[in-house]
């Protein structure tokens, strides 16, 4: 016994001293069985993969508003508040400092959050998703046991919508750094910038082999996955912007001496028109095989609402679907109007746009700086899309509010929307007559839809060719199925440009094209544009029997657009890490 | 004291062997009193012995050789020159003693260390006044002895110096020495307490208050599984006196231990019953991103709810601060660790002990609000000054409605209600009541406890028409502790040790911070409140009517349930070598908790002024239904222990060691993964001491935890310290002055494993499926997918936080150890503190995984000066301790700042950084200067009454670059108390001071200084310290810029020198009041002491605060308002029968 108990005290000490004690205290603190998933998990089989892919679209696709800083959640407005399109109502939205200017480095959106926001809040997401579009692409091919073609169709997917990001990178800061696998602790993940031809050439190599693995047209269980349409479509918007003003040019809009290659291409060939040109062109050919049409068949004053009313329209190459139907309360939160059911703000639209809207004629409507008394009238005269795009004084919102009030002193029911609409016009653009406090709607968001790839090919050709025959064309298609006329024949290059422009503006409205275009073009510093006054116009009922309103001009707001803004800012903790060249005037 | 205790040495010298002759009942309670503790050694020391036929005083002389035992006894009623024979083989004490004493009339009483021969007879006798020639007059001397909280002391023994001429005083203290010359010295001395002489000028009686010696040499201190002598400690240790802990009425423990413990700081965040406990740290933070609670320990075993442990139950209080201390923790040690040892049962009589008290509880402060007059004035005043930013001015209120609020004409649309009398009452109660007894015989040692303690809100119970609940928080708890000690053999020993604390806590549903927050800010004219039992609502401005959120949110009831069983097994292997035992534990804990929760949303009204000037009110809601819900968690945990204990003497030579193995395993339904959380480890240490004078300690903890992965996941962590007893050397000089010096050092390394962070990082990158994409067609195929995605990253290569600590202090005493003062100074660096990566660029998309890279320095000193002086009767005392532990990040990965004083490297943990107020704009002069730095908050739209930012970096900006650091951390770096009292007679008096500096505050809502956003009310303040011209030009105390209205005044509100403010305080933590009555009729009621007391807690405060805030209040992100700290004025009594 004593020997015994010697011993075993003796052990235990010898064993506490030896190097191997580690093993002796067994496997009591191994953790215990239970639910975990590994990248091996996902990739061992196509339905985990599956799920990855689907993660690529959650984190990839951009959202239902494209600058929100989370995938889902509805704190933001849309990009068209920031243009001449319209304003946010509510004050905290981030819009006003926009427009106000304050846009930097450091640029601090809530007093709260007084550190490091960044300009772009999807900045980080974006990235994010580029890594699992990476992680895709390096693990797919160890995927047992799927079924012929799985692998290349995933594939595909990824490359897609890894250009996507990187396009939308591209046209907010120009060049950025080239990231092609997912990068760990022991990785250089301090990757310098590529240049604006890097990124553009990036992006349109991940577009052709997207184009060649993915398939014309999914199931229709499928339908929101990326298709060769999709690809095409991206690669000759991709084409459209590189070739714009902004890039292709040797005067950049500022000076980043020494690295003008990463705001731009650094000189101007008139031929990347042609293949902006040839791009758009291969999407309008390639449309009938993916059961892809202009809506020509809802009649001219409904065509247009219907593209962005009805979900899976066979417009649509490619559309968001991370939102679910809501109901008014959710769906009109704060896209739409304080005042209707629990809506935050609104996007009220500025006159200086619907003067944007030709009479039926094809020619401007006339507005007189003094006002008039004829507002129902001038309504009237209107393009079609007027009336399908905008809500105005009288004009139909859903069955709660079959005539909005817009004007001075008016009461309820209507009377919250007045509260804040500076503009006399709210936007009623993506959001569903149906959609009420009880019934949800689904809300339908562009990616991608046909008539952009005709404007696309009108724009192109004409900077390429001037306004040849398929230009015109490229138009009438577009502006017929709306009931307007053709463009006057005989446009010069100049007056063609200017009107498809206009064109460009009304048919795209609201849909995060304008902004982009205005800094393509490098026009945000003309008047009424991104720099001086917005206008709105305060409305005024007639005396009675009198069923007409008097409207009066007025300047609700005024804009400063600092040159900088053509391309966005790094954020400073980016700038901090010292890898990337700031872009110019920050 | 514990069992496990394996150090127990006494000094023999000082005992006198006297002859004892009644019982020791009380001798034995009071011992345990302090921190000696003896009634174990018995059963720990075996002896060995063949001793034939010795002298009884022989075989004395060999017990006290080769234990530690001291033999007392009187030569007149003992034969010491009997011859007899005694045999024994590790047998314990008893069987010697027994064969000693086998056919005399003699017995023996063992305690602790002493044993005391007895007989029959029941004279007291004086001893040895043979030896004692008288050539001086002799006088009789008689008197009482006591200790300081007058409580008779029996068994003191009385001696004159230089003889061993003595008495024992009698059970009631009393005692009467004849013959005793003239201009003796008497020396009075007992066990635990300090030893008092009075020289004789004349008087004929002298009564004695003796003091605990509570930092005596004699003393023992509880360590890590274990206890040391405090003489021979190397370690930097902190005890607190149980009279400390008893003294203030507090519901958690945390609190009782604020400014007692050098070392340890205190902040008491919240006030509400039930939920008041202050959060505690030794020695300040030591890391960034793990947790820094230190490690909590009750009898030996790692406590999850050590704060509702009822304080009567509590032996003592340690905390262990460096590595010598701490090493044995290993991974778990580095924030240091706080060790509780509850009572034990000791030999003899049942004492009881029965203490109740009650008391009143009520706000220490209270934010006022302005009146509907003034806040309706001011707010229109407000917008005014807001008119500058926004372009015009239309007052909110008219003319009418404020002349209606001044009048107070129209309590119905008009009314003023001051929310904080509505819901709030002045005062309230709390009670406490503990009855416990401990006693014991040679075989069963017990104490067993029960207690209740019983806390009432400070919300007024609020009665409507319809609620049929009670408002009012209520937090009850009952305790229950019995631990009990069986000598099985007598070898073989069996602790067994239940307890359990049953909590019911009721109250609103609605969380009390919401409430407060709420009640403060909802405006006064918001509503009358409640009319004819109708809670009423006027405006629907800010977020309703307190009222409506206080009893509409319904009614709670949580019940927790916690209970501790552990059973400890002791067994001496004396015959393998003297001095080894061995012992095994195993523990059990529980806590189940059960929420349920009742509510019905209740009515409220709308008035209505009718045509006839009647008032109507309409119900605002529809008819609720009646909703309950009930739901429960259950968490257990088992723990065992295995180990070996030696301790041995070898002439001068002391050895000590330990080695044991233990671990333990957490279930908690909320842990990540729902698996269970565990530990293992193993524990040693050996201790030499060379006569008292040369001491040296080594320390090892070796465990691992689940946080790492195989390989990983085990450590080393070893200490070592050395003690240096000077003044025990030859050379030191005697003197009157110094009397002890001890220096000490430690240098070891600890660990902490808790780092922040999800459990088992080690683990791959985990996939989550969290969110979803749809896809299909709307109306047939559109269906939503699932989503994986990639989730925490894992990092095989993560190990714990290692703090390596130094520790230099030393023990002074002086003058007859009336001042002892002991300093410590320490330096801790600890790296692989967990650190998010920072510098990893945004394109890698993930946050990379978590590495060991972060690196702090945490160092600081301490000082304890204590005071014990008489003056004749009157004894009084003086306690200060001092703590300073200051931090600095030295590594974190943080990405450089433009400009470097932005870096919080090098910095603090947890330094605020804010814009600099160099004073106020007074002037529009100033404001339009063209050279004034422009502002990009609130598009430099400044106006006078605004503050004046400096512009750090002279960009002529002001901006988020002109942030500096700006105070401390929200934990202060400075904590200290200072407490005395003393007693005269029966009455006895302390006072507790503490404060803390070097700590900033910012206070729960960033808007409190300013009132009005969204309709908010105003503190009543706010239009005495804001800047006006007017005060401007009268050179005012002026604190808050002008007021505003609205949230387009962010300017003055950013984080800046006003909104962190210097949270220092001193306050007047404690201060009693105490009789202990001592007469014939207690003692013919057989009760043997009774104490009646007063004592009043946070009763004073000073502070640079604005009134109604709490220096120690603070609200992270988010919150609310804290429930209000609270003060208590409290009276009790104390029975021991």
């Amino acid at each position: 016994m004593k020997n015994l108990i010697v011993v075993i005290i003796i052990g235990f000490v010898f064993s506490i001293l030896s190097s191997s004690c580690e093993k002796m205290m067994g496997n009591f603190l191994d953790k215990a069985p239970g639910v975990d998933v590994t990248a091996d998990t996902i990739f061992s089989s196509q339905i985990n993969a599956e799920t990855f892919v689907t993660e690529m679209y959650y984190k990839g696709m951009y959202s239902d508003l494209p600058m929100d800083d989370n995938l889902d959640s509805w704190k933001d407005c849309q990009t068209a508040c920031c243009d001449d399109e319209a304003e946010e109502v509510a004050s905290w939205f981030w819009s006003h400092d926009y427009n106000n200017g304050l846009i930097g480095p450091t640029y601090y959106r809530y007093f709260s959050d007084f550190h490091n926001i960044n300009v772009d809040p999807r900045w980080t997401q974006r990235w994010t998703a580029i890594r699992n579009e990476n992680i895709l692409l390096e693990r797919i091919d160890v995927v047992p046991e799927t079924t012929p073609g799985y692998i290349d169709k995933a594939k595909g997917q990824a490359r897609f919508l890894r250009a996507l990001s990187y396009f939308e990178m591209l046209k907010r800061y120009g060049g950025v750094p080239i990231v092609r696998k997912p990068l760990g602790t022991t990785d250089n993940f301090k990757i310098p910038r590529s240049t604006f031809k890097e990124t553009v050439d990036f992006i349109l190599g991940d577009c052709d082999t997207a184009a060649l693995l993915l398939p014309d047209k999914w199931p229709p269980a499928y339908r929101g996955k990326a298709t060769k349409g999709a690809a095409l479509t991206l690669k000759a918007r991709t084409l459209l912007y590189a070739a714009s003003p902004l890039f292709n040019t040797n005067d950049p809009y500022m000076n980043l001496p020494g690295h003008n290659d990463l705001i731009g291409y650094g000189n101007f060939e008139i031929s990347r028109w042609q293949l902006a040109a040839d791009a758009a062109k291969e999407v309008i050919d390639w449309a009938p095989s993916g059961g892809v049409f202009l809506i020509t068949n809802q009649g001219v004053t409904n065509n247009y609402r219907y593209v962005w009313e009805i979900p899976d329209n066979a417009e649509i190459i490619l559309g968001s679907k991370m939102q679910g139907p809501s109901t008014a309360d959710n769906c009109l939160a704060f896209i739409a109007i304080s005042g209707f059911y629990s809506g935050w703000g609104g996007t009220t639209v500025t006159q200086n746009f619907v003067q944007k809207y030709e009479k039926l004629d094809g020619t401007p409507q006339t507005w007189d700086p003094l006002g008039g008394n004829n507002l129902n009238q001038k309504y009237s005269e209107l393009d079609p899309r007027f009336e399908q795009t905008i809500a105005y004084n009288g004009s139909y919102w859903n069955v709660d509010f079959p005539s909005l009030k817009l004007w001075e002193g008016a009461v309820a029911p209507s009377t919250p929307p007045l509260l804040g609409c500076y503009g006399g016009y709210w936007s009623h653009k993506f959001l569903p007559r149906s959609c009420t406090q009880t019934v949800a709607a689904y809300r339908t968001w562009f990616i991608f839809r046909l008539a952009e790839a005709y404007l696309n090919y009108a724009e192109a050709l004409n900077e390429a060719q001037g306004p040849v025959p398929e230009a015109y064309n490229a138009v009438h298609i577009i502006r017929s199925r709306s009931g307007m006329p053709d463009f006057p024949a005989g446009l010069t290059k100049e007056q063609f440009r200017e009107k498809l422009r206009n064109e460009r503006s009304i048919e795209l409205a609201f849909e995060d094209h304008r902004l982009y275009d205005i800094m393509r073009w490098r026009i945000a510093e003309n008047e009424g544009v991104m720099q001086g006054n917005m206008w709105g116009i305060k409305i005024y009922k007639q005396a009675d029997p009198s069923t007409e309103f008097s409207w009066v001009p007025y300047v609700f707001e005024t804009r400063n657009f600092n040159r900088r803004f053509y391309l966005l800012p790094f954020g400073q903790i980016e700038i901090d890490k010292r890898y990337l060249i700031q872009n110019p005037g920050y | 004291m514990k069992k496990k205790l394996t150090l127990l040495c006494f000094r023999k010298e000082s005992i006198i062997k006297i002859l004892l002759r009644m019982k020791l009942l009380t001798f034995f309670m009071l011992i345990g009193i302090t921190l000696v503790s003896a009634k174990s050694y018995s059963h720990l020391t075996t002896l060995t012995f063949n001793l034939d036929n010795l002298t009884v005083c022989q075989v004395f002389k060999e017990i006290e050789k080769n234990s530690d035992y001291i033999l007392i006894y009187n030569e007149k009623t003992l034969d010491i020159n009997r011859k007899v024979t005694v045999r024994a083989k590790n047998d314990n004490i008893e069987t010697i003693l027994d064969q000693v004493f086998a056919g005399t009339k003699n017995s023996y009483e063992i305690s602790g260390q002493q044993i005391v021969i007895t007989v029959s007879d029941i004279e007291p006798v004086i001893i040895d006044t043979k030896t004692y020639t008288t050539e001086l007059q002799q006088v009789t001397v008689s008197g009482t002895v006591t200790d300081q909280q007058m409580t008779p002391l029996a068994g003191v023994t009385v001696l004159v110096k230089g003889t061993n001429v003595g008495i024992l005083t009698d059970a009631t203290g009393k005692y009467s020495l004849a013959n005793v010359p003239q201009n003796a010295t008497l020396v009075f001395s007992f066990i635990g307490m300090q030893t008092q002489e009075i020289l004789l000028t004349g008087q004929t009686r002298i009564d004695v208050v003796l003091k605990e010696a509570t930092l005596g040499l004699e003393e023992v201190v509880v360590v890590g599984y274990g206890v040391q002598k405090k003489a021979t400690v190397t370690g930097a240790i902190a005890a607190v006196e149980t009279r400390s802990l008893v003294q203030s009425p507090q519901a958690n423990i945390s609190n009782s231990l604020v400014g007692r413990m050098t070392g340890l700081i205190a902040v008491q965040r919240e006030g509400q019953p039930g939920g008041d406990q202050a959060t505690i740290r030794i020695r300040g933070a030591g890391t960034f991103s793990g947790s820094t609670d230190p490690l909590i320990m009750v009898d030996g075993i790692e406590s999850l709810n050590y704060n509702n442990i009822d304080p009567n139950e509590i032996e003592n209080i340690t905390i262990l601060k460096d590595a010598s201390a701490t090493a044995v923790y290993g991974v778990r040690g580095a924030n240091g660790v706080l060790l509780i040892t509850t009572k034990r049962g000791t030999k003899g009589n049942p004492v009881f002990s029965a203490t109740s008290s009650t008391a009143i509880t009520a706000f220490n402060d209270l934010r006022k609000n302005l009146s509907s007059y003034e806040w309706a004035k001011n707010f229109n005043e407000g917008l005014r000054y807001n008119s500058y930013i926004t372009g015009s001015y239309t007052p909110k209120f008219t003319d009418e409605d404020i002349e209606h609020y001044r009048t107070g004409d129209d309590p119905i649309f008009h009314p003023s209600t001051d929310w904080a009398s509505v819901l709030l009452r002045s005062y309230s109660s709390q009670s406490q009541v503990n009855l416990n007894v401990r006693g014991g015989s040679d075989l069963i040692k017990y104490f067993i406890s029960g207690g209740y303690f019983n806390q009432i809100g400070l919300f007024n119970t609020v009665k409507t028409n319809e609620s049929g609940f009670d408002s009012q928080m209520k937090f009850k708890r009952y305790n229950f502790r019995s631990n009990f000690d069986f000598n099985v053999t007598k070898r073989f020993s069996i602790n067994l040790d239940m307890s359990s604390q049953i909590e019911v806590r009721t109250g609103p549903q609605v969380s009390t911070s919401y409430l407060m927050d709420h009640l403060f800010l909802t405006p006064p004219n918001n509503s009358p409140g409640i009319v004819d039992g109708k809670i009423i609502n006027v405006y629907d401005v800010f977020s309703g009517n307190p009222l409506e959120l206080m009893l509409g949110g319904g009614f709670s009831n949580q019940s927790s349930n916690y209970l501790t069983s552990s059973v400890r097994f002791n067994y001496s292997l004396d015959d393998i070598t003297k001095g080894l035992t061995a012992h095994g534990t195993i523990s059990y804990w529980n806590k189940a908790i059960n929420n349920k929760s009742y509510s019905k949303d209740v009515q409220t009204y709308k008035p209505f002024l009718l045509a006839d000037n009647s008032i109507q009110y309409a119900p605002q809601k529809a008819e609720a239904p009646f909703i309950y819900s009930e739901s429960g968690v259950i968490n257990r945990k088992t723990y065992i222990e295995f180990g070996f204990n030696y301790a041995r003497q070898f002439g001068s030579h002391s050895i000590t060691g330990l080695i044991l193995y233990n671990q333990s395993k957490l279930y908690d339904p909320s842990l990540d993964y729902v698996v269970p959380n565990g530990y293992q480890g193993i524990v040693g240490r050996a201790t030499y001491d060379y006569d008292g004078r040369y001491l040296a300690e080594f320390n090892l903890g070796y465990n691992g935890t689940e946080n790492f992965a195989p390989g990983k996941r085990f450590g080393f962590f070893p200490a070592y310290s050395l003690g240096w007893v000077v003044s025990k050397e030859p050379f030191f000089p005697k003197n009157n002055i110094v009397g002890f010096v001890k220096i000490r050092g430690s240098y070891g390394e600890v660990g902490n494993d808790k780092i922040g962070g999800n459990r088992f990082l080690y683990r791959p990158g985990s996939y989550s499926y969290t969110g979803s994409y749809a896809f299909g067609e709307v109306g047939s195929t559109y269906q939503d997918y699932r989503a994986s995605e990639e989730g925490l990253q894992g990092n095989p290569n993560l190990t714990w936080e290692r703090a390596k600590k130094m520790n230099i202090g030393a023990d002074v005493y002086f003058w007859k150890d009336k001042i002892k003062v002991i300093v410590d100074y320490f330096v801790e660096r600890r790296d692989n503190i967990l650190t998010t990566p920072q510098t990893t660029t945004h394109l890698v998309g993930i946050v990379l995984p978590a590495q060991n890279w972060g690196k702090m320095k945490n160092s600081g000193y301490e000082v304890e000066v204590n005071f014990t002086n008489n003056i004749g009767k009157f004894t009084y005392w003086i306690k200060s301790n001092f703590t300073y532990a200051h931090n600095v990040v030295i590594f974190q990965d943080e990405v450089k700042h433009s400009f470097s004083y932005q870096d919080r490297t090098g910095k603090t943990s947890g330094q605020p950084f804010g814009l600099s107020i160099e004073g106020f704009y007074n002037t529009w002069e100033e404001v339009i200067d063209a050279y004034r730095p422009r502002s990009s908050l609130q598009n430099n739209y400044i106006m006078p009454g605004d503050f004046r930012y400096k512009d750090i970096n002279g960009d002529g900006r002001i901006d988020s670059y002109d942030q500096v650091p700006l105070g401390y951390p929200s934990f202060p770096e400075i904590s200290y108390g200072v407490s005395f009292g003393g007693s005269y007679k029966g009455f006895d008096f302390s006072v507790l001071f503490q404060g803390a500096t070097n700590v900033s505050i910012t206070p729960y809502i960033g808007y409190t200084f300013r009132g009005y956003d969204n309709d908010q009310s105003c503190a009543a303040y706010v239009p005495e310290l804001c800047w006006t011209p007017e005060r401007y030009a009268s050179g005012e105390e002026i604190r808050l810029p002008h007021l505003s209205a609205q949230m387009v005044q962010n300017y003055d509100f950013q984080s800046n020198n006003m909104t962190i403010m210097d949270g220092t305080y001193l306050r007047l933590k404690n201060a009693e009041i105490g009789f202990t009555f001592s007469n014939t009729f207690l003692k013919k009621m057989s009760i043997s002491s009774c104490r009646a007391y007063a004592n009043c807690n946070n009763l004073l405060t000073w502070s640079d605060m604005l009134p109604g805030l709490d220096p120690e209040q603070i609200t992270t992100m988010g919150d609310y308002a804290p429930y209000p700290n609270t003060r208590t004025l409290n009276l009790g009594f104390n029975i021991k029968f």
